[in-house]
């Protein structure tokens, strides 16, 4: 089996074919051990076996796939059923796991990250790591990634870095994210700096100060709460406490953090790629703007990932013009590139100086049109669907639709020579710009909604 | 300004219409604009499949011309008016009429609706009591029907009013009439949004039932433009006095001053559109400084119930194929088109039945008239979602993955973000059966938790003369519902009756705030079975 780094060697028909293949045998093998993955396939009336034009059929929605404890538990808070969540969660992945695995559990647990966390020690010894979406719908998708499903990823992501933004072992790494979180970005930073020996090396640093549970976010979001006198409290207390601490503490915090961490690196001539999401960015190139801006040493980086998830007074452009004008690396304004991804997915997407977005060339990403087929262009737009065989690990199959509408080229097996990325980056790619939420559609006729 | 076949080969045609005797006068020096539109969205210039409507933007001194022109036009007597109707929807139904070809090219790549639909829907026309219409104009409810539900002057169906006011009932103690009349309106202007047909044919209509007709100007909508003007020049062609008042334009709501002095010379707005559109025209009221009365039609939610009664094997494959074919009539984007369908437990069949019966009348049914909007995906992700309920016992999928429609039965518990959820989820052919152990749990369960305001209709299938009828007719009218209407009849909005809680009278008398609904039938089993016989659709 060939490892993901000598993908980037392949020539895109040999590594379209091999993908190709790779997805069928994939399928075969998740399709006879995953039970949730099994009764999507039956629903569509696909088999133990498929064609490539079975593709579209297999894919489930990140949307709803890892959410979907709530609608068969008929709760948002699987803490309070601790084993019917574990009986999900088993039903979820493609190893056996028998309920005497988790009789070890409470009858329910104060909090949804105890329980994650509960089930992490009852499964230590097959190196469970749980992770969920940034969950501000407090609705999180929870995954579970074993000991090699957790490794892969990190080895995705930090090559990623590594092949796009050329970051590489000498550098010191900011993270404008806590430590201590299960939001999947910021748990793979955590992890794959600490397997890459950057934190043995004391080259990185996390610099949002409180840990964010999934709890934490879903109050501080408070569109999921608590039935009764707990979600009052949640509504009326909590929330608005945990906002005020956010704006008033965390944030100030975390920008001083940050600002100190990049003058110490400017002192001392370290190179830098200081990532977090952009709002929290903007905060630090406000606050720097305030003290005239900063030049770095060259060759650093900032990454922004996560998106735009909040209201916000600055558009993202506005967001990355703000950086540019504080930050300087080598006197020259300093590199600025975005990270598309998701927590269902063992990949980043990072963005070219070009401004398009380059998919792993171990996916065999396409998109779909409106009814869910697959077009087969060079050129396409659609909702982005994705094949990860080589990447994805085996404890679910890693075949997923998402809720993005991008512009791709050269995506599935169509890849066409002459459309190629001017950045030279023979992959599959994103257009600047075309990455949209495809589920938000035009209201038409004269139905209501409430 | 006569159909165009020029403009139909092009795939442009007018999104105006003006008089004939006033149009050379009217469009002196008026720059003409085009908008593009492709299923019910508006797009760029030249978009491959697109259709463009044309429309003028007049100098001030057309639209001076206009209002006078309007004002001055002679009376047109409603008898005319029916005559001519009829025969003009003949003409729309002949496929080799050329009044059948060019709304045939125009409407379906412009509003998403697809050709077979449109024919069908549009036989609401050809069956407009207009005579009935203009009776019910000038029919007032008694107080009594402060009360209860009063019957309605030679037609079926009977009107209760619903006081707004807290203690509005109390009216009912001692006010003598319910409603006062006052002069009419001189002058009528509409605006119609959205995608669905005929919006601004209803609110003409509507205006022309009025004696002597007010000068009437209708904003047309952008994403349904050519219908209403091919209709008033076929209209024209028979008799020019019959339309001479009526002007339907497109203006840039943005253009304040236009919008402006066009709102100060209302006397009535009749507004046929979203919620959020109806808001921005009463600001532009207010700084209009205005006064007009304001008729409100916005987005509303509609749902149907299935009596017991009716889940024996002879009724169910009568109810069945009509209450598919009220939810795919407009692809159930709607306001008349059912979001739940409310089935009674406890009869023969249960509602799981019924959504096998739905589902299998829906598979000819989505042959004959097939989905122009609905996105497959959107269908795709909610059979996904609910499949994950069935995991749970909380919902059957009674549909395939395959189907271009969902049929579920859901039986999960409702908390309010819960039937929100549902509600929204019951679109583009989406049929959401929800078991309820008795119909006295639809108002009490549900239909309070709503906004009143949205509520519109209740499609029925039940025995009007049982004993809990009223009792029933009447919570659900409490609650916001405007209109009791038998299944199967959703793409026939009953005009006589209450549209949105108002009725035909409304347009010259005053009343207190609140609503009127209607019942549209006397023996509901009765209408059921006609309409079932008239559709064919039986055996579906």
């Amino acid at each position: 089996m060939l490892e993901l780094p000598e993908f980037y060697a392949l020539p895109p028909p040999q590594r379209d074919q091999r993908l190709i293949t790779a997805v069928m045998e994939q399928h075969e093998w998740h399709y006879s051990r995953n039970v949730a993955y099994r009764r999507h396939c039956t629903s569509r009336g696909i088999g133990a076996r498929i064609s490539e034009s079975d593709f579209a059929r297999v894919l489930r929605p990140t949307a709803q796939t890892f959410k979907s404890y709530v609608g068969e538990l008929g709760t948002a808070f699987p803490q309070d059923c601790p084993a019917d969540f574990a009986r999900w969660l088993a039903e979820q992945i493609s190893v056996e796991v028998l309920p005497e695995r988790w009789r070890g559990l409470r009858a329910r647990y104060g909090s949804l990250e105890a329980l994650l966390a509960a089930l992490e020690v009852l499964f230590a010894v097959e190196g469970w790591r749980i992770a969920t979406s940034s969950g501000t719908s407090g609705r999180a998708s929870i995954m579970v990634r074993d000991e090699e499903t957790f490794s892969l990823a990190l080895d995705s992501f930090f090559l990623g870095i590594q092949h796009a933004w050329g970051i590489d072992l000498d550098y010191r790494l900011i993270f404008v994210m806590p430590e201590q979180t299960r939001i999947a970005m910021a748990q793979a930073a955590r992890f794959g700096t600490e397997k890459l020996g950057y934190a043995a090396r004391g080259q990185v640093a996390y610099t949002v100060p409180f840990p964010a549970s999934p709890d934490v976010i879903r109050i501080r979001a408070a569109r999921t709460l608590r039935p009764g006198i707990r979600g009052w409290l949640e509504r009326q207390i909590a929330a608005p406490f945990m906002n005020w601490m956010g704006e008033h503490v965390a944030m100030p915090r975390s920008i001083r953090g940050t600002v100190d961490a990049l003058r110490q690196s400017a002192i001392a001539g370290e190179k830098i790629m200081l990532f977090g999401g952009p709002i929290q960015l903007h905060g630090v190139a406000l606050a720097l703007r305030r003290d005239g801006g900063l030049d770095l040493p060259p060759d650093c980086l900032v990454g922004t990932g996560g998106g735009m998830k909040e209201a916000y007074a600055y558009s993202y452009t506005e967001i990355r013009r703000d950086i540019v004008s504080t930050l300087r690396s080598g006197e020259q304004p300093i590199r600025i590139r975005d990270v598309y991804g998701m927590a269902e997915a063992n990949w980043g997407s990072f963005e070219c100086p070009e401004g398009h977005y380059h998919l792993p060339p171990w996916l065999y990403a396409l998109v779909l049109d409106s009814a869910d087929e697959v077009i087969a262009a060079p050129d396409a737009e659609g909702v982005l669907a994705f094949f990860d065989p080589f990447g994805g690990g085996k404890l679910f199959p890693p075949f997923f639709k998402t809720t993005d509408r991008v512009h791709l080229i050269n995506g599935g097996r169509w890849y066409d020579p002459a459309r190629a990325c001017p950045c030279g980056e023979p992959t599959a790619y994103i257009e600047a710009g075309s990455i949209a939420r495809a589920d938000l559609f035009d209201e038409s006729g004269c139905a209501g909604q409430v | 300004m006569a159909l165009n076949t020029h403009d139909c080969r092009a795939l442009t045609g007018a999104g105006y219409w003006i008089p004939a005797a006033l149009r050379e006068q009217v469009l002196s020096e008026a720059t003409l604009e085009t908008s593009w539109g492709l299923r019910a969205q508006l797009v760029a210039p030249q978009t491959p499949g697109a259709t463009a409507a044309l429309w003028p933007r007049l100098r001030p001194e057309g639209w001076r011309a206009l209002w006078e022109g309007l004002r001055a036009a002679p009376p047109v007597s409603v008898a005319a008016l029916e005559a001519a109707l009829q025969r003009v929807m003949a003409r729309l139904r002949d496929p080799q009429d050329a009044l059948h070809q060019a709304a045939a090219t125009l409407l379906p790549r412009h509003t998403g609706f697809q050709t077979a639909m449109l024919d069908f829907a549009f036989g609401f026309f050809e069956h407009l009591p207009t005579e009935d219409l203009a009776r019910m104009v000038n029919w007032e409810p008694p107080a009594a029907a402060r009360r209860g539900f009063v019957p309605l002057p030679g037609m079926p169906g009977s009107v209760r009013f619903f006081d707004a006011a807290p203690l509005g009932w109390m009216r009912g103690l001692w006010a003598s009439a319910l409603t006062r009349p006052i002069p009419l309106p001189r002058t009528v202007v509409g605006y119609a949004a959205g995608n669905i047909p005929g919006a601004a044919l209803l609110i003409t209509l509507l205006g022309q039932l009025l004696n002597p007709q007010p000068a009437l100007l209708v904003r047309n909508s952008r994403r349904e433009p050519f219908f209403t003007p091919l209709l008033l020049a076929a209209l024209e062609e028979l008799d020019p006095a019959l339309v001479a008042n009526v002007a339907v334009l497109i203006w840039d709501y943005d253009d304040a001053a236009l919008q402006a002095s066009i709102l100060r010379e209302a006397d009535l707005l009749l507004l046929v559109a979203g919620d959020g559109t109806i808001a921005r025209l009463e600001e532009d009221v207010r700084r209009a400084g205005a006064t007009p009365r304001i008729h409100r039609h916005g987005h509303k939610i509609s749902f149907l119930a299935v009596e017991r009664s009716f889940l024996t094997a002879e009724r169910l494959s009568m109810v069945a194929p009509l209450a598919a074919l009220d939810t795919l009539i407009w692809d159930q984007n709607g306001c008349l088109s059912p979001r739940l369908h409310f089935v009674e437990e406890g009869g023969a069949f249960t509602p799981e039945d019924y959504a096998d019966a739905v589902t299998e009348a829906l598979r000819p049914l989505s042959l004959r008239f097939p989905g122009g909007l609905p996105e497959l995906r959107h269908l795709h992700s909610r059979f996904d979602k609910f499949q994950s309920l069935a995991v749970g016992g909380r919902a059957t999928v009674h549909s395939a993955y395959d189907d271009p429609f969902l049929v579920v039965v859901d039986r999960r518990p409702y908390a309010s973000a819960t039937l929100a959820e549902a509600i929204n989820d019951a679109r583009d052919r989406t049929v959401i059966v929800r078991p309820v152990s008795g119909l006295e749990a639809i108002p009490r369960d549900y239909l309070r938790r709503l906004p009143a305001r949205n509520l519109q209709t209740l499609s029925v299938a039940l025995d009007s003369h049982g004993q809990d009828f009223l009792r029933f007719a009447e919570a659900v009218g409490r609650c916001g519902v405007t209109a009791l209407r038998t299944v199967g009849r959703a793409a026939f909005p009953g005009l006589t009756h209450s549209w949105d809680g108002l009725l035909p009278c409304d347009l010259r008398t005053v009343r207190a705030l609140g609503h009127y609904t209607t019942c549209e039938f006397d023996d509901a089993v009765a209408q059921i079975r006609e309409t079932a016989s008239k559709l064919g659709l039986e055996g579906c």
